[in-house]
């Protein structure tokens, strides 16, 4: 439990100190908010809305405003965990070798990602309310939010235990979130109903932030669509963090002092 | 008694072959030093023995805890030298770390504990490093250049905590491009075309 608590604490602190990130985050939601909004006409747009399987029209203004918190919170939440991950890598492998349990290290990385993207998504959702004064749902808008966070921190994670070059993990976490969270909103992709986009990561998030913001459903089904790609991505990641930190089979610890 | 021994030791770098059956045995309370040039494979052969590394062929077999120092620190940067040792006791689950302490006063880098890592200078940054590679106080110890960036009283210094491990019976491996103070191994070893030979000490 000692360790537990321990690896949780500093898993904390280190996603804290990454102030670049954190200062990007909330300076960039509120400027893009405004930036987005006053470029956005009020047009209605069909959205197709997957849990009630129909055609939503949506007012083009308010679903700029909630998609745009899901596009920066992927990008940013994304590059945080790749960032972090990739920079501690050595040093957690350091720790495990040291004895530190590989199942509560990566329990509390888990922690420490819910809690992070828990509080930053609340943050986005707080300046959401500042530009749109009326989504149906605050809370499953949110939970919308947490969502994206979840599936891109557990993305960046998996990139971060992979990848050796640092600048190749930001243009994938660039690239990949920005085409995900792109390609399911009619506004900038007027072909955003297709079927094959059910299978993308923020598809889940996408439809639960358009089922708080404009309806009473939750989009659960969805919504768990969503998690189980946060879940693949950090079982991924943490195979392979577990690979890259074993003893490698030349050695043979004969017996401990 | 033999803490360390590495029986027939092989590892390329696809046609490049670093080491070409190496065979090491190092025994307690004794101090030994590989030097070589540059590339000619101590990192690999150290990395191999602290179970970094896998070898392509042969053995390496460690009797008790190892404390392994890499040449660039590993630490992290986000957390300060009193919770690296924090971390580090949980890790080993230690009931304290007074011999981390210990070593603060001795390296004398206590007055920068609550310092977060990343703004500390290099030679600092290595002397945590090293701290982090003997807190559990390990019976074999695998220093790869652990002296670099070191200033000359900590130089000193860290001779006088290896002397104390020594006599404490640990046994010791430094390796280094460079060895000033031949006199004060017990053995030296030379990396040379992928084989270990003795130099006289």
């Amino acid at each position: 439990m000692k360790q537990f608590l321990a690896a949780t604490k500093f898993s904390f602190k280190e996603q804290l100190a990454n102030r670049f990130a954190l200062g990007l985050l909330v300076l960039f939601v509120p400027i893009v908010y405004w930036m987005y909004g006053a470029v956005t006409p009020n047009d209605a747009v069909p959205f197709r809305f997957q849990p009630a399987g129909t055609f939503l029209s949506v007012n083009g203004h308010d679903l700029m405003y909630i998609t745009t918190g899901l596009n920066v919170l992927a990008l940013i939440i994304g590059f945080m965990f790749f960032h972090s991950a990739h920079k501690s890598l050595e040093f957690d492998k350091r720790l495990t070798r040291a004895g530190l349990g590989c199942l509560r290290f990566i329990l509390a990385k888990i922690l420490a990602l819910a809690v992070v993207t828990a509080i930053l998504s609340l943050y986005t959702l707080l300046i959401l309310l500042i530009f749109w004064h009326s989504p149906h749902n605050i809370f499953v808008v949110w939970l919308s939010y947490w969502l994206i966070s979840l599936v891109y921190g557990g993305f960046g994670l998996l990139l971060g235990m992979l990848l050796d070059s640092e600048l190749a993990g930001f243009f994938i976490v660039i690239m990949f979130s920005q085409m995900d969270v792109f390609l399911q909103i009619p506004i900038d992709n007027p072909a955003a109903n297709k079927t094959f986009l059910k299978f993308f990561p923020s598809y889940g998030a996408v439809q639960m932030s358009i089922a708080g913001g404009f309806t009473n459903n939750w989009a659960i089904k969805e919504a768990l669509i969503g998690g189980s790609w946060a879940i693949v991505f950090l079982l991924i990641a943490f195979m392979i963090f577990y690979l890259r930190t074993r003893y490698r089979s030349s050695l043979k610890i004969i017996a401990n002092n | 008694m033999r803490l360390l021994k590495a029986e027939q030791v092989r590892k390329s770098y696809r046609r490049n072959h670093v080491l070409k059956g190496i065979n090491l045995a190092i025994t307690a309370g004794t101090l030994t030093g590989i030097v070589g040039e540059n590339g000619s494979g101590k990192s690999t052969l150290l990395k191999i023995l602290a179970g970094e590394l896998a070898a392509d062929h042969g053995s390496a077999k460690v009797a008790g805890t190892i404390g392994y120092c890499p040449q660039e620190p590993v630490i992290n940067d986000s957390l300060t030298i009193g919770e690296h040792l924090a971390y580090f006791q949980s890790a080993y689950r230690l009931s304290d770390h007074k011999y981390a302490d210990h070593l603060l006063d001795e390296l004398n880098f206590r007055k920068f504990a609550n310092e977060r890592a990343e703004h500390l200078s290099g030679g600092t940054k290595q002397k945590l490093n090293l701290t982090l590679a003997l807190i559990h106080q390990p019976a074999v110890l695998l220093l790869d250049e652990p002296y670099l960036g070191f200033d000359w009283e900590t130089y000193l210094r860290f001779w006088g905590i290896v002397n104390e491990l020594r006599q404490n019976g640990k046994a010791i491996l430094v390796i280094s491009h460079l060895v000033f103070d031949q006199k004060k191994f017990d053995r030296i070893l030379k990396l040379h075309d992928g084989h270990l030979k003795e130099t006289e000490v």
